[in-house]
């Protein structure tokens, strides 16, 4: 049974809960055209014919065999002198000259080319039509690249509108495609006939790695029951053997789903995932159950689970998660330590150790820091020409009347990077130090820019009431660019993206969720190499559906025709 | 059955009034279609440096002068006649082979012997018994195209004003004389006379082959005054529209009588020598678009050994192979333009076969060595 056939039984089974055009789509699909059921006529075969086999001279007709069709014709007539080639022969076979024309444009991918060369054909010849063959190709083909477009655009009621206009696009040979239905089905609120969709793959299709796979998808889209009865078909077919590896992909991504914010795992579940981890000395794994008891507030098991990590592996994402858990214990001193000792390892450590040390400097009200801290923390903020960093030192000395020197840093800040939260501390410096010029020039350089600092227009150049400035700038600046970034990424404008995004690095470290959104805009905007690298990175942390199809995607791009294009 | 008596046979049983049958003996043939690109695009181009002829051809060349050229005169040695087609593959050949002296030796035996006619075009047949010579006053345009378009080549390559002017007044005859209107564009007529609408029942009767793609390219540099771009268009018309039977070939011979080109009544519906020349043509001119080649892909099985053929487009079947390397070399400079496919190793030196299967195998090779060198280069 063809897998349509199938998806018409379940999908017009039962009412679902779709949006209401998704369900008019696939109840759509029971309505189509009977599958294989299609009697075909054999002209020729009937009559005076009927004894000469005509089969040969319609197969190297087919194939635009010009001398062995000339020959098979000799040849029936010497054997049968009465036979002419019947005149339906020559009219029903397509012109193979023709029909390898659009052969060829398909083959390179033209398919809006094909209808109008196709026009200009029956133009000439009104009788002419491309085999069914050809049409039937390009008819899926065609499907294929708008449930790609519908998917990639994430529009996934268009999706399943398209796979129930063309049920003969959903067959094992079009896996891609089966995946992103399944996922428009999931999105559109039919996670059972996606679940049914995936169970049909499981039992119908034979590539092992797209049957694993399957289950590794569906278990980072369906509810965890539904993965593991996925699992469990899987775990009973012939290749039982290549589904044991997926059982820990499986608990692997629901883990990273659980970390997202998604279903919770089950404590037996993920402590029969961590000591399998420990044991086989799995680095990744033991840091992905690390992250998800720090999105647990679990901060101590996360603290094992990172030292052990860092115990196998030099990996900064160890000590990342090791000090960030520290950290939100408040044991402070442990990770801005750690942080110091191995900035070297990795620029994001140097930057979290900066963060660290910001986040004192910035204190309200203001604490007195000792000054061998400070002295150790300026190399690391001018080697890694931190914005941050030097923007915190300068609200640090300007809470403690240290004008000038908070004027060096706050100026040292803006040279890297302008912030709202580094104008407005050199502004206010400026109006501290009582240098009109000075103050009036920043005004007028970045209150167009930042709306704080234009609102200083309306203080005089008289001394304000003590206080400390506000820690948060640094906050709402980087929330402002990371707002920028994703209306960048919405709009299309991803080089804008990536600019707003790298601002932003430069002063906070980039959260999970806005490096994915960096890695699709690498990918959209043509940086193959890049996103999949990122995209690799991502996954190793966390698999998830968006790093995982990032990686096939820009993995594709990496293929050699478009490879220059990085 | 070589062409000359296939067309004997046909006017023995039509009874043609005039000289259509002798002129039958030549090739004709279909331009498959596609967008003709301006031949000003060709014209502004700059003229390639003559190349030094590769050794297949230094080998080929002195072999062929031995084989059929005698004083000038190049020979037909299957129907033992001389003809303007003939002497003007001469002259194109010798330009080739960078061989002045022999394009000399045949241009002046053409002058002196063919055009006596007082319009500027070529008498197309001689034969060395007959007294006179000339046994067919009529030209044939293909005839008088070659030999322009070998003077043509012979001006850039020896830098010579004097060849320019001898083309430049053969093809405005041709233009003067033999083009006709038809419901679809500027077509060629065989002859100065006997193949127009009043001349025959289905006329006008064109031969397809006669459009020499890879010349109208060459002389539009020369003699730019000509519709060259409008006999391309509908050179590629035609061998769009003209396909028929199960093989979907165009015959040597085809009726313009209404909108659509049918096989000519007068001769038979056969796709033959004269056809065999369109897929050269067409390949050696077809400008990186080798699509309208398309319908002439399978005309050689190499792996059964079967064809090129004559073949019956009433019914589709074969009539004779085409016997000749040169034939193959047509069928295998398709399939290099159209899939890349390289020359068989065997096709790649010329040996000295009949007068008409030579010249066609040096002239395939050298528009494979123009156009598609890399078919040359890789191993078959």
């Amino acid at each position: 049974m063809p897998i349509k056939t199938l998806l018409i039984a379940l999908l017009s089974a039962t009412a679902l809960t779709l949006p209401a055009s998704a369900q008019d789509a696939w109840t759509g699909l029971s309505a189509g055209r009977p599958v294989g059921t299609t009697s075909v006529s054999v002209p020729g075969q009937a009559g005076l014919a009927g004894r000469v086999d005509e089969a040969t001279l319609r197969a190297l007709a087919a194939r635009n065999d010009i001398a062995g069709v000339a020959a098979e014709i000799r040849k029936l007539r010497n054997e049968n002198p009465n036979w002419t080639p019947p005149q339906d022969l020559f009219e029903s076979t397509p012109d193979p000259a023709e029909e390898q024309r659009l052969w060829a444009l398909f083959g390179q991918g033209k398919l809006d080319e094909i209808p109008s060369v196709i026009a200009l054909i029956q133009a000439a010849r009104p009788q002419w039509r491309p085999s069914a063959d050809f049409s039937a190709k390009f008819a899926a083909s065609k499907s294929r690249r708008e449930i790609v477009a519908a998917s990639e655009a994430g529009n996934a009621v268009q999706v399943v509108a398209l796979a129930s206009a063309q049920p003969g696009i959903l067959v094992c040979g079009e896996m891609d495609v089966l995946w992103r239905v399944g996922e428009a089905l999931v999105k559109t609120r039919a996670s059972d006939k996606a679940f049914e969709l995936y169970s049909y793959i499981l039992s119908r299709c034979t590539d092992t790695k797209e049957r694993t796979a399957t289950v590794e998808k569906a278990a980072t889209l369906l509810a965890p029951d539904q993965a593991e009865k996925l699992l469990t078909i899987g775990l009973q077919a012939k290749d039982a053997s290549s589904f044991e590896a997926v059982r820990r992909n499986v608990l692997r991504s629901r883990i990273a789903r659980a970390i997202d914010g998604g279903p919770a795992v089950a404590a037996a579940d993920l402590a029969a995932f961590e000591a399998s981890a420990l044991q086989a000395r799995q680095a990744e794994d033991v840091m992905l159950a690390g992250w998800l008891h720090y999105s647990r507030k679990e901060m101590p098991a996360a603290v094992t689970n990172f030292e052990a990590a860092m115990g196998m592996v030099t990996s900064p994402k160890a000590i990342e998660g090791f000090i960030l858990s520290h950290r939100a214990m408040g044991n402070i001193d442990v990770a801005e330590r750690l942080a110091y000792d191995r900035r070297a390892v990795d620029p994001a450590i140097a930057r979290l150790y900066i963060e660290i040390m910001a986040t004192d400097l910035t204190r309200s009200p203001r604490v007195d820091i000792d000054p061998n801290r400070i002295a150790r923390l300026e190399p690391v903020v001018m080697d890694g020409r931190s914005a941050v960093g030097a923007q915190a030192l300068g609200w640090y000395l300007y809470n403690g009347s240290r004008f000038a020197d908070a004027m060096r840093w706050f100026k040292q800040s803006l040279d890297w990077e302008p912030m709202e939260a580094n104008a407005l501390g050199y502004a206010l410096t400026a109006n501290r130090l009582k240098d009109a010029a000075t103050f009036r020039a920043a005004l007028a350089s970045y209150g167009p820019q930042f709306p704080a600092v234009a609102a200083l227009k309306r203080i005089e150049t008289v001394s304000r009431p003590r206080g400390s400035a506000p820690a948060a700038p640094a906050d709402n600046a980087s929330n402002a660019l990371s707002r920028q970034a994703l209306e960048h990424f919405k709009a299309g404008q991803y080089e804008a993206a990536l600019a707003a995004l790298d601002k932003r690095r430069q002063a906070r470290p980039e959260d999970r969720g806005l490096s994915i959104v960096r890695a699709w805009a690498l990918y959209q905007s043509g940086q193959y190499v890049k996103a999949k690298a990122l995209f690799e990175d991502l996954d190793s942390k966390q698999s998830t559906r968006d790093t995982q199809y990032g990686k096939f995607y820009a993995s594709r791009q990496l293929l050699p025709p478009q490879f220059g294009s990085n | 059955m070589t062409r000359l008596k296939i067309a004997a046979a046909v006017l023995a049983g039509a009874a043609l009034a005039f000289t259509a049958g002798n002129l039958a003996g030549r090739k004709d043939g279909q331009v498959a279609a596609s967008a003709p690109a301006p031949v000003q695009a060709a014209a502004a181009q700059e003229a390639p440096a003559p190349s030094v002829p590769d050794a297949w051809l230094t080998s080929a060349w002195p072999a062929y002068k031995t084989a059929f050229v005698r004083n000038g005169r190049v020979l037909d040695d299957v129907n033992r006649v001389s003809h303007s087609e003939g002497q003007g593959y001469g002259m194109l050949i010798a330009t080739l082979a960078d061989d002045r002296e022999a394009f000399d030796e045949i241009w002046a035996w053409t002058r002196r012997e063919l055009f006596i006619r007082n319009d500027g075009l070529a008498a197309w047949r001689w034969e060395e018994r007959a007294s006179p010579h000339v046994t067919d006053a009529n030209n044939a345009t293909d005839g008088d195209i070659l030999i322009a378009w070998a003077l043509a080549e012979a001006a850039e390559r020896w830098k010579s004003a004097d060849y320019a002017q001898d083309a430049r007044q053969i093809v405005s005859a041709v233009a003067r004389k033999t083009l006709a209107r038809w419901q679809r564009g500027t077509v060629i007529l065989p002859a100065a006379t006997g193949f127009g609408a009043g001349d025959q029942s289905d006329g006008p009767v064109v031969n397809l082959s006669y459009w020499v793609f890879p010349a109208f390219d060459r002389l539009a540099r020369t003699a730019p005054d000509v519709p060259w771009a409008e006999l391309r268009a509908s050179g590629l018309l035609l061998a769009q529209a003209a396909r028929f039977s199960l093989v979907r070939l165009p015959p040597d011979w085809l009726s313009l009588a209404g909108t659509e080109p049918k096989p000519a009544q007068g001769f038979p519906a056969r796709f033959g020598y004269n056809a065999i020349r369109i897929p050269l043509y067409l390949a050696w001119a077809s400008r990186g678009d080798a699509e309208p080649l398309r319908p002439f892909a399978g005309l050689w099985n190499e792996a059964r050994s079967l064809g090129p053929f004559e073949i019956d487009l009433t019914t589709g079947e074969a009539v004779s192979t085409m016997e000749g390397a040169g034939y193959r070399a047509v069928a295998a400079l398709v399939s290099c333009a159209l899939d890349g496919q390289p020359m068989p190793a065997s096709l790649r030196t010329v040996p000295i076969q009949t007068y008409y299967s030579t010249t066609l195998h040096i002239l395939a090779l050298a528009a494979t060595q123009q156009g598609y060198a890399q078919c040359l280069s890789r191993p078959s």
